[in-house]
C-alpha cells in the first residue's frame, strides 16, 4: 500500500530524512514515532506530494509520488500537524469546498457532508462558522475534510496534538472507527503509549534515520528483550582487542568500549553469557568485574519517543 | 455512517470526467464549470459579498464620484456664469470632458490598485493561514485556482467600473463623449486590472508570507510606471512609434512606423493592445500557477518556456517578414532584441535549480543515450535550435532585398554562427556557476561578471588602447581581440559597418573572424565538462524507481536496526 524506498530528503544544513526504507500492508495502523525534529513530518509531506525528496521514491496504491502525483492526491487523505482554517465559511461550505476541490459532483457532495459529519460527530456545527469551532472540533472537522473524497490511504501527522484528554480519547475513537473502514493509517505522534492500543504496527524514527519498524508486539519484544553485560577490564589498553575479540562473536549484537569498561549486548534468547568470560580469559585479557547491566531499555525508549521538550 | 459514501463515490469522481455530450457541449460546460463549479471562485464570492465590507466600500466609492461630479459641474456652472463672452456649447463639451477624464482616473487608481491587492490576498492568505497544504493535497488543478481567483476579482471590478457608469452617462447630456469612448475606458482598464491582477497573484505565489501584498503593489507601481514612463514615452514618443490603440495599454506602440505588422498582415493598434494584453495575462496566470501550489517547480516547465520563446521571437520576426523591405534601421534593432531574449533563456534555464525537474525523465526513459547527457544541455540545444530555425527565417528574407545578395548571404550565415556559440558559452558560463554556488542569484552574478568583462569591458579596453597607440598595441591585442570582439561584430553585421567603425577602427580579419566563435564553443565545452563533474553526484535517478519492486511489508518482517541500543542509550545520555 505505502512502499518507500531509499527516501532521503537533504534542507540546506540538515539531513531530514536518511535512505528511509519501508513497506506498509493494506489495513495496517502504523504509529509514526520519533522525538521533536526526527523527520516524520518531512516524510509525511513527501508521501502526501508536498515535499519533493532529494533522492530515493515511494508508491502508494502503486503509484509513484515524483511521476503520478495526482493518483497519489486521489487516494490520500492528509491531515497536517498546523493547520489553519477560513473564516467567513461555515462548516458545511467548508466541506463542500473541498468537495469540489475533489472535483466531486455538486449533487453527490450534499450527502458525503452528511455522512463525514456523522462520523466525525459535527452533525449540529453544520451550520456553525468554521472559526467559532473548538479546538478539538476544528481538528475533528479537519479529519472530515480529510474524508470527503473517501481515501484509501490516511496521512496523519500529530492528529491528537494540543487536545485535552477527553477531545484525545474522542479522537482515538474516530480513529478505531476508521480501522473498521478498512483504512491504511499513517499516523505519527512523538508518544508511543498513544499510538499502542489501536496500531497494529510502529516504526521509530531517530534522527531522520529508522531504528526499528514492525509490529508493535515484536518491536517490544526486542526492546524489552536485550541483556547487557557490562566488564571492565584490568587494563584499557587491552579494550580495542576484547572489542574486537567478542564483535566477531555470532551471540553478541553490539560492544560499546569506555575507557576500561565494556558494553556487551546479548539478545535476551542466549541464556548463558559465559562464553563472554570465556573468549577474553582465552586470550589473555584479564577482568576486573563482570556484572549484567540494570539499564532498563524501554525506560530509555520511552522517555526518548516522548521527547526532549515537553 | 459513512460507508454508504464508501461504496458509490469511486464512480462518483469518475463520472464526472466522463460525462456524456459531444466534443463541443463537452469543452463549453467543462469551461463553465470551471468557473461556476470553482471551489476558489465561490468561497471568493461568498467571503466577499458576505461581509458589510463590501458595501460600505461601494457607498463610499459611489459618494466620492457623485462629489467629484459635483464638484465639476458646480465650477464650471460658476466660471459660465461669472465669465462675459460664453460658447455655451464648447463650455459644457469642456465640462463633459473634465467630468469624464476625473471619474477616469479615479476608476483607474482604484481598479489598478484594488485588482492585484485582491488577487495576491487571495494566495496570501492560503499561505499565512495554514491552508495552502490541503489546497495542495486536493486534485484541484492549480489552473483553476488561478481561474478562480482572477475570474471573481474581476467580476469586483467590473462592479466597481459599472457602479461609475450612471456619473458617467451625465456627460452624454452635455455632447462630446460617446458611448463607445467610456466602452473602450471600461476595456482597457479591465484589461490592465487583469494584468496586475494575474501579476499579483503570480508574485504572491512566489513570495514566502505575507509580503506579498506590499511586493504586489510594488509590483503594481512599477509595471504602471514602466508602462506610462518607459514604454509609452520612450517607444512610443521617443522613437516617435506607435500610435493610436489604447491609451493604458503600451503594446501597440512597439510596432514600428505605427503599424502593426504580423506577418505582413496589418493590424490595427487597438487589436494589437488586445492581443498583447491577453498574451500578457496568460503568461502571468502560467506562472502563477505553476508555483502556486509546488513552490519548488520552475517558473515554466521546458515545453512552457519553449513555447513562449517561441511566440517572443516570432513577434519579432511577425515584424520583419513581409511583402515590403522592412525599414532597415529596425534590422539592427531586431537582431538585438532577439539575441537578448536567447541570451536571457539561456542564462534563465542554465542557472536554475541544479536539480532538474522531471520533464525530459519520458524522453530519457525511452532513449537510453540521452541519460547519459545533462537535461540542461538538451534544453539549451532545443533553444539555440528554436532560435535559429526562426531566426535564419527573418534574416533571409531581409538577404533575399539587400542590395549585394553574396555580401549579406555571408554575414547571415556568420550571425547564426556567432550567435550559436555565444549562447552555447554563456549557457556554460551560468551552467558552471549554478553547479559551484547553487543559487540562482550568486550564479546569475558570477555569469554576468564574467560576460561583463568579456563583452564589454575588454573590447572597450582594446579600442581604448588602439586609440592610445596604435603601433604599441596592435601586435598584443588582434589576438585578445577574437575573445572580446565577437559581440561587437555582430552588432556591426547587423547594422552595417559604421558601427564599428565608429567604435575605433579595430582591426579585423576574416580568419580571426572565422575562428572566434570555435575559441567559445571550446570553452562552452571545457565549462559544461566542470559543471557536469560538479553535478555528477547528484544525479537523480532517471526511472525514478520506477523499476524497482519495494520489499516485503513490515508486518510481515520486521525491521530492527542492530545498533539501536546504542543510539537509544546515547540519546538517553544527552537527554540528561
Ligand atoms: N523547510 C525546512 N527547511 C529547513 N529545515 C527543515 C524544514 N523542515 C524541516 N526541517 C528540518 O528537518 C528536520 C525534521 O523535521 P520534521 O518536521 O520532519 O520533524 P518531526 O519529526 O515532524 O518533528 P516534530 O515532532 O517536532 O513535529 C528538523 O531538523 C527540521 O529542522
Ligand atoms: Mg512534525
Amino acid at each position: 500500500m505505502i512502499a518507500i524506498k531509499g527516501l532521503t530528503k537533504e534542507y540546506k544544513n540538515v539531513t531530514a530524512l536518511r535512505d528511509l526504507t519501508m513497506t506498509i500492508a493494506q489495513g495496517d495502523i502504523f504509529g509514526y514515532i520519533g522525538p521533536n525534529g526526527a523527520g516524520k513530518t518531512t516524510t509525511i509531506k513527501i508521501l502526501a506530494t508536498l515535499v519533493k525528496p532529494t533522492s530515493g521514491h515511494a508508491e502508494i496504491c502503486n503509484y509513484n509520488i515524483l511521476t503520478q502525483p495526482d493518483d497519489v492526491k486521489r487516494v490520500i487523505g492528509y491531515m497536517p500537524d498546523f493547520f489553519g482554517v477560513y473564516d467567513d465559511m461555515k462548516v458545511w461550505e467548508y466541506l463542500d469546498f473541498f468537495g469540489a476541490a475533489y472535483k466531486i459532483e455538486k449533487t453527490k457532495r450534499r450527502k458525503i457532508i452528511d455522512d463525514v459529519l456523522e462520523l466525525t460527530d459535527l452533525g449540529e456545527k453544520r451550520n456553525d462558522f468554521v472559526e467559532a469551532l473548538s479546538r478539538g472540533m476544528k481538528q475533528r472537522l479537519c479529519l472530515a475534510k480529510t474524508l470527503v473524497h473517501d481515501p484509501q490511504v490516511l496521512l496523519l501527522d500529530e492528529p491528537a496534538s494540543g487536545l485535552d484528554p477527553r477531545a484525545r480519547i474522542e479522537m482515538r475513537e474516530l480513529l478505531k472507527e476508521l480501522r473498521n473502514l478498512g483504512k491504511t493509517v499513517l499516523i505519527s505522534s512523538h508518544i508511543l503509549t498513544e499510538l499502542s492500543d489501536f496500531c497494529n504496527t510502529i516504526g521509530i524514527l531517530e534522527k531522520g534515520e529508522l531504528l526499528a519498524a514492525g509490529e508493535v508486539s515484536a518491536i517490544m519484544d526486542q526492546i524489552k528483550g536485550a541483556r547487557i553485560v557490562e566488564i571492565t577490564l584490568r587494563q584499557a589498553d587491552d579494550a580495542p582487542r576484547a572489542h574486537d575479540l567478542l564483535i566477531a562473536h555470532p551471540e553478541v549484537t553490539a560492544v560499546e568500549i569506555d575507557g576500561a569498561d565494556l558494553q556487551v549486548e546479548v539478545p535476551i534468547t542466549c541464556d548463558d553469557v559465559s562464553f563472554i568470560n570465556e573468549a577474553l580469559t582465552t586470550s589473555g585479557i584479564r577482568i576486573t568485574s563482570f556484572r549484567e547491566s540494570e539499564i532498563d531499555l524501554e525506560d530509555i525508549f520511552m522517555k526518548i519517543t516522548k521527547g526532549a521538550v515537553q | 455512517m459513512a460507508t454508504g459514501a464508501v461504496e458509490n463515490q469511486e464512480q462518483m469522481i469518475e463520472g464526472a470526467s466522463a460525462r456524456p455530450g459531444r466534443a463541443g457541449t463537452r469543452a463549453i460546460r467543462w469551461i463553465g464549470d470551471q468557473i461556476i463549479d470553482n471551489p476558489i471562485f465561490l468561497r471568493e464570492l461568498r467571503r466577499r459579498m458576505r461581509g458589510r465590507a463590501l458595501f460600505i466600500a461601494m457607498i463610499a466609492y459611489i459618494a466620492i464620484m457623485c462629489a467629484v461630479a459635483f464638484v465639476v459641474i458646480f465650477a464650471k456652472t460658476m466660471e459660465i456664469r461669472t465669465s462675459e463672452v460664453v460658447n455655451i456649447h464648447f463650455k459644457m463639451k469642456e465640462m463633459s470632458d473634465q467630468l469624464f477624464t476625473w471619474v477616469a482616473v479615479i476608476q483607474g487608481v482604484l481598479v489598478l490598485l484594488v485588482g492585484p491587492i485582491i488577487t495576491a490576498g487571495i494566495a496570501t492568505s492560503e499561505k499565512e493561514k495554514k491552508t495552502l497544504d490541503f489546497l495542495q493535497v486536493t486534485t484541484l488543478h492549480p489552473w483553476a485556482f488561478v481561474i478562480g481567483a482572477l475570474a471573481s476579482t474581476m467580476l469586483y471590478i467590473l462592479l466597481v467600473l459599472l457602479c461609475a457608469l450612471p456619473v458617467l452617462s451625465i456627460t452624454f447630456l452635455f455632447g462630446g463623449r460617446a458611448p463607445s469612448d467610456i466602452a473602450a475606458s471600461f476595456g482597457s482598464l479591465l484589461l490592465l486590472s487583469m494584468i496586475l491582477s494575474a501579476g499579483g497573484l503570480w508574485i504572491a505565489s512566489i513570495r514566502e508570507r505575507s509580503r506579498s501584498a506590499q511586493s504586489a503593489l510594488l509590483f503594481v507601481v512599477g509595471i504602471i510606471i514602466v508602462n506610462f514612463l518607459l514604454l509609452r514615452f520612450f517607444a512610443g514618443r521617443m522613437l516617435s512609434l506607435g500610435g493610436g490603440g489604447s491609451a493604458l495599454l503600451p503594446f501597440s506602440s512597439f510596432a514600428p512606423g505605427g503599424q502593426v505588422n504580423i506577418f505582413g498582415v496589418g493590424v490595427r493598434a487597438w487589436h494589437a493592445d488586445i492581443i498583447g494584453a491577453l498574451i500578457v495575462i496568460a503568461f502571468f496566470a502560467l506562472l502563477a500557477a505553476r508555483r502556486i501550489f509546488n513552490p519548488e517547480n520552475r517558473a515554466l516547465s521546458y515545453w512552457q518556456g519553449l513555447v513562449f520563446f517561441a511566440v517572443a521571437q516570432l513577434l519579432v520576426a511577425a515584424q520583419l517578414w513581409g511583402p515590403r523591405m522592412p525599414q532597415p534601421d529596425i534590422i539592427p534593432g531586431a537582431g538585438i532584441v532577439t539575441w537578448a531574449l536567447l541570451m536571457v533563456g539561456v542564462l534563465v534555464y542554465q542557472t536554475g535549480r541544479v536539480e532538474m525537474g522531471n520533464e525530459v525523465w519520458r524522453l530519457k526513459r525511452r532513449f537510453r543515450f540521452l541519460r547519459g547527457i545533462d537535461e540542461s544541455v538538451i534544453h539549451q540545444l532545443m533553444l539555440i535550435g528554436l532560435w535559429v530555425l526562426i531566426a535564419q527565417w527573418w534574416l533571409r528574407s531581409t538577404v533575399a532585398y539587400a542590395t549585394q545578395p553574396q555580401v549579406t548571404h555571408r554575414l547571415w550565415i556568420q550571425t547564426l554562427w556567432f550567435v550559436t556559440a555565444n549562447a552555447l558559452f554563456a549557457g556554460a558560463l551560468g551552467r558552471f556557476f549554478a553547479h559551484l554556488t547553487r543559487t540562482r542569484s550568486s550564479a546569475l552574478r558570477w555569469t554576468f561578471l564574467t560576460l561583463l568583462i568579456l563583452y564589454v569591458i575588454l573590447p572597450l579596453a582594446i579600442i581604448f588602447l588602439v586609440k592610445m597607440n596604435s603601433a604599441y598595441a596592435s601586435q598584443f591585442t588582434v589576438r585578445l581581440t577574437v575573445l572580446a570582439h565577437v559581440p561587437w561584430v555582430y552588432l556591426g553585421q547587423l547594422g552595417g559597418e559604421n558601427v564599428i567603425r565608429e567604435l575605433g577602427n579595430v582591426p579585423f580579419e576574416g580568419g580571426i573572424l572565422q575562428t572566434a566563435p570555435l575559441v567559445y564553443l571550446v570553452l562552452a565545452g571545457v565549462f559544461y565538462f566542470l559543471a557536469f563533474s560538479l553535478h555528477r553526484s547528484r544525479r537523480i535517478d532517471p526511472d525514478y524507481g520506477v523499476a524497482q519492486r519495494p520489499e516485503r511489508p513490515i508486518s510481515e518482517k520486521p525491521f530492527i536496526r542492530a545498533d539501536i541500543f546504542q543510539i537509544l542509550r546515547r540519546d538517553a545520555a544527552e537527554l540528561d
